[in-house]
C-alpha cells in the first residue's frame, strides 16, 4: 500500500528520530565538541585543539584504567560467563531446579548500588562477614583489608561482579540450552555419551551464538562498568581499581575538567564501538552451518 | 552511555524560577537532631510566609563537596542557598557567578545585628561578604577515649614525643592508638597536612598548596617521614585506607582504638550514635624543631552562600534571619554544633563545643585544610601522596614526585 502523501513516512518516523536526536545525537556531538575544549563547567569553554586527547594518551592513570578494566573483563569472562554456562549446564540436566534458578538470579535483580554497599559491609576489614568467619575459624592471617589492599581490591570487585552476573548469564544460557533438540541429546546418550560429554561436545557447540553474544555483552559491559567500582572503592586504593568510566567521572565532576573528561568519554565510546565491530566481523567469518 | 554523561549534566543551566514559592537549600547531613533543627527553622519561615515552602537537598559530605554541589548549581533546579567552606571555594563560587554579594543585604536586615561584624571576615570573596557563617569547624584534633586513657593512666600529651610514648604504651597493651576511616583520603589528608604545616611552617605549607613551591619540595619530603614512622610502628588501624570516615567513627565508638583524628563535627555524631561514649580531645602537640607555630589550629569557617542566580535572594535573607535567630541558635547548640552568632558566642552549652570554640578563637594561627581551603586537585594530590606513604606503597619522595607530576600535567 502506498502512502497518501510523500511526507507520510517522514511524519511517521519523526517522533522516533526526534527522540534519537535528543538522547543520542545531541549529547554525542556535544561531547565530541567539548572534547576539543578547555572548560570547568562554568563560564565559556575555550578551544584546546587536540590537547585533551594528547593528555589522555599520556595520562598514566587513564592508561592504567584500561589495564584494570582488561583484568576485570578477563576475570568476569570466567566468573560470569563461564560460571553462568556451567550452572546452566548443571541445572538444565536436572529436574525441579526452579528454586535454584530463582536464587541464582536474585542478585541480578538487586540495584548495583545496593549490591555494592552490601559487599562493602561483607568485605569490611574490621567487622565484615568474611574476616569474621576467617577469624572465627582461627585463620587470622587470612583476614585481609580486602578493598584497601592494592593486591586484593580489584579481584574482590571481580568476585562481586561474578556473584551478580553469573545469574544473568545462567538465564541466557538456560534459554539457549532449552532450544537444543532432545533427539540429538538422546541419540548421543544412546551411543554412550556421558552428561559431561553431551554438555561440552554437543550442547555448548550448538549454542555457540549465545556464547558469543554473552562474551560480547560481558566485554562491552565490562568497559562500561562503573557503579561497582565507584561505590566499593571509588577507584582506589591508588588507582588500582580505577576504570575508564570512574576516571572520566572523576575528571569531569571532581576535577571539573569537562573537556578532558569528554575526550575520555569519546575514546571509551570509540573503543566499545571498535570492539563491537571487530566482534561482529569475527562472528561472521566464523559462522558454521550448525542449525537447530 | 559514556558519551551522554557530560552534556546532559553540564549544559542544563537555568535560573531559579521566581514564580515558584519554594526555597531550595543544599547542604550536608546534620544528623538526626540537626534535621529537626532545620525543620524548626523552615517552620518559622513558613509561618511568616504562607504559601511558601522550604526544601532541603541533603547530600553526603564527600559527594557534596566534590561532585554534588557543582552539579546542583549547574542543574535545572539550582539551590537558592548552599552550604560552603570558606577559602578558595567561595572565591571560585563568587567568580563563577554563583555567590551573591551580601554586604548591603546584611546591613539592611536583622542579620547585621545577629553577628559581630568581624565574624563575616572569613566569608569574604574579593572583599565582598558572600557567606553567612554557621560555625567554625576545627577540621582536625585528636579525640581520645577517656576510659582507655584513664585505664592506662594516660594524659593528653604536650609534645609529639609524649604522644609517641602514649602510642607505644597503647600498642604494647594491644590497643590500636589511632583509628581512621580514610577511604576518602581527606581524613589522613587533613590530619597530616596540619602536621606538615607545623613542621615546615604555615607559610611554606600555603606556598605548596597554592603551587608557588613544588609539591616535592625537600622540606615536605622530610616532613612526610613522620607518616613513615607511624606506619612502621603500626600506630594506625591497618584498615584505615579501606573504610569510610563514618566507619572509622563507628570503630572508635565501639572501642576499636584509643584516638580518632577528626574534626569538631564528631560531637554531633557522637550525640546521635554513641551518647554514652566518654571522649575529649587535644590539639596536635608541639613538634620539636618544627618551623610552624606549634599552637596552630587547622580549621575552617563554614556557612551558607546565597546563589547569585536565585530570584529569591530577599526571601533567602528572610529565611536566614529566622535561621540565625536566638531560638534556632539555641537548638543548634543543643544539637552539638558550634554556631557563631553573638548569642551563641556568649553562651555555649556543650562543654566540648566550648572547648573547641576556645581553641579556634585562641588567636593561634588557623591553618586551612587541603580539601576545603585549596583547589581540590591540589588537595587530592597531597592527600593521595599521604595515603600512599601511610600504606607503605610509596616513599615520601616517590609519592610527592608523582603528586607534582600529576599537578604539572593538569
Amino acid at each position: 500500500m502506498k502512502p497518501s502523501s510523500r511526507w507520510t513516512p517522514f511524519i511517521l518516523v519523526s517522533p522516533a528520530l526526534l527522540i534519537f536526536c535528543f538522547i543520542v545525537l545531541v549529547p554525542l556531538t556535544g561531547t565530541l565538541g567539548l572534547s576539543f575544549a578547555r572548560w570547568n563547567g562554568f563560564g565559556s569553554p575555550s578551544f584546546a585543539g587536540i590537547e585533551n586527547y594528547h593528555r589522555a594518551f599520556t595520562d598514566s592513570v587513564f592508561l592504567k584504567s584500561f589495564r584494570n578494566v582488561g583484568i576485570y573483563i578477563l576475570a568476569t569472562l570466567f566468573l560470569e560467563v563461564l560460571v553462568g554456562l556451567i550452572l546452566a549446564g548443571i541445572l538444565s540436566s536436572r529436574i525441579n531446579t526452579t528454586v535454584y534458578r530463582v536464587a541464582l538470579f536474585v542478585p541480578v535483580m538487586l540495584p548495583m548500588v545496593v549490591v555494592s554497599v552490601l559487599w562493602r559491609f561483607i568485605y569490611n576489614p574490621d567487622f565484615g562477614l568474611i574476616n569474621a568467619i576467617v577469624r572465627k575459624l582461627g585463620f587470622e592471617s587470612f583476614a585481609q583489608v580486602w578493598l584497601g589492599d592494592p593486591k586484593t581490591a580489584l579481584l574482590s570487585i571481580c568476585f562481586v561482579s561474578g556473584w551478580v552476573y553469573s545469574g544473568f548469564y545462567l538465564a541466557i544460557f538456560t534459554a539457549g540450552l532449552q532450544r537444543v533438540p532432545r533427539d540429538i541429546i538422546e541419540s548421543a546418550q544412546l551411543d554412550g555419551a556421558t552428561d559431561s560429554k553431551v554438555f561440552w561436545k554437543i550442547k555448548v557447540p550448538m549454542i555457540r551464538s549465545v556464547s558469543e553474544v554473552s562474551a560480547l555483552l560481558c566485554i562491552t559491559g565490562g568497559i562500561q562498568g562503573f557503579d561497582l567500582f565507584y561505590v566499593m572503592t571509588g577507584g582506589g586504593p591508588y588507582y588500582t581499581t580505577e576504570v575508564p568510566t570512574t576516571y572520566m567521572v572523576r575528571s569531569v565532576f571532581r576535577d571539573q575538567e569537562i573537556g578532558f573528561g569528554s575526550s575520555l568519554a569519546v575514546l571509551v565510546t570509540f573503543l566499545v564501538l571498535i570492539i563491537g565491530f571487530v566482534f561482529s566481523r569475527i562472528r561472521k567469518s566464523g559462522e558454521t552451518s550448525i542449525e537447530y | 552511555m559514556a558519551l551522554a554523561i557530560v552534556p546532559l549534566s553540564a549544559c542544563s543551566k537555568s535560573d531559579s524560577d521566581s514564580s515558584d514559592k519554594i526555597l531550595r537549600i543544599s547542604t550536608i547531613p546534620q544528623g538526626e537532631t540537626g534535621d529537626k533543627v532545620w525543620a524548626q527553622a523552615a517552620d518559622i519561615f513558613k509561618a511568616n510566609n504562607p504559601g511558601w515552602d522550604v526544601q532541603f537537598v541533603i547530600q553526603d559530605d564527600d559527594l557534596y563537596e566534590t561532585v554534588g554541589l557543582p552539579n546542583q548549581l549547574t542543574g535545572s533546579n539550582p539551590p537558592d542557598a548552599y552550604y560552603e567552606w570558606a577559602g578558595d571555594r567561595i572565591v571560585q563560587r563568587y567568580n563563577d557567578g554563583f555567590a551573591a554579594a551580601l554586604d548591603d543585604k546584611i546591613a539592611s536586615s536583622k542579620l547585621g545585628s545577629l553577628f559581630d561584624a568581624s565574624t563575616f571576615n572569613a566569608g569574604k570573596a574579593n572583599g565582598k561578604i558572600v557567606m553567612l557563617p554557621i560555625g567554625q569547624d576545627v577540621t582536625n584534633v585528636l579525640w581520645y577515649d577517656k576510659d582507655i586513657f584513664a585505664k592506662y593512666g594516660l594524659t593528653p600529651p604536650a609534645t609529639w614525643e609524649e604522644l609517641m610514648t602514649i602510642c607505644a604504651k597503647l600498642k604494647a597493651a594491644g590497643i590500636t592508638p589511632f583509628i581512621m576511616g580514610n577511604s576518602g583520603l581527606w581524613v589522613a589528608g587533613n590530619w597530616f597536612a596540619h602536621i606538615y604545616s607545623r613542621i615546615i611552617g604555615e607559610k611554606m605549607y600555603d606556598e605548596i598548596m597554592t603551587l608557588k613551591k613544588p609539591m616535592n619540595s625537600p622540606e615536605l619530603v622530610d616532613a612526610m617521614k613522620i607518616v613513615v614512622d607511624m606506619k612502621k610502628n603500626g600506630y594506625i588501624n591497618p584498615s584505615a585506607n579501606s573504610i569510610a570516615d563514618n566507619e572509622g567513627y563507628t570503630l572508635f565508638f565501639k572501642g576499636g582504638g584509643a584516638m580518632l583524628p577528626i574534626g569538631s563535627w564528631i560531637v554531633g555524631t557522637q550525640k546521635d550514635e554513641a551518647p554514652n561514649k566518654k571522649m575529649d580531645f587535644f590539639n596536635i602537640p608541639a613538634i620539636a624543631g618544627g618551623k610552624g607555630d606549634q599552637t596552630s589550629v587547622i580549621g575552617v569557617t563554614v556557612g551558607y552562600v546565597i546563589n547569585a542566580k536565585s530570584k529569591k535572594i530577599d526571601k533567602m535573607i528572610e529565611f536566614f534571619e529566622g535561621f540565625f535567630s536566638d531560638e534556632i541558635t539555641a537548638a543548634w547548640q543543643k544539637q552539638g554544633s558550634n554556631p557563631v552568632t553573638k548569642t551563641a558566642m556568649a553562651e555555649q552549652l556543650d562543654p566540648l563545643q566550648i572547648k573547641l570554640g576556645k581553641l579556634i578563637r585562641s588567636g593561634a594561627p588557623i591553618v586551612a585544610p587541603p580539601d576545603t581551603g585549596y583547589q581540590l586537585k591540589i588537595a587530592d594530590a597531597l592527600n593521595l601522596a599521604t595515603s600512599q606513604v601511610l600504606d607503605g606503597v610509596k616513599t615520601p619522595q616517590q609519592a610527592l614526585d608523582e603528586a607534582q607530576a600529576k599537578i604539572s600535567k593538569s
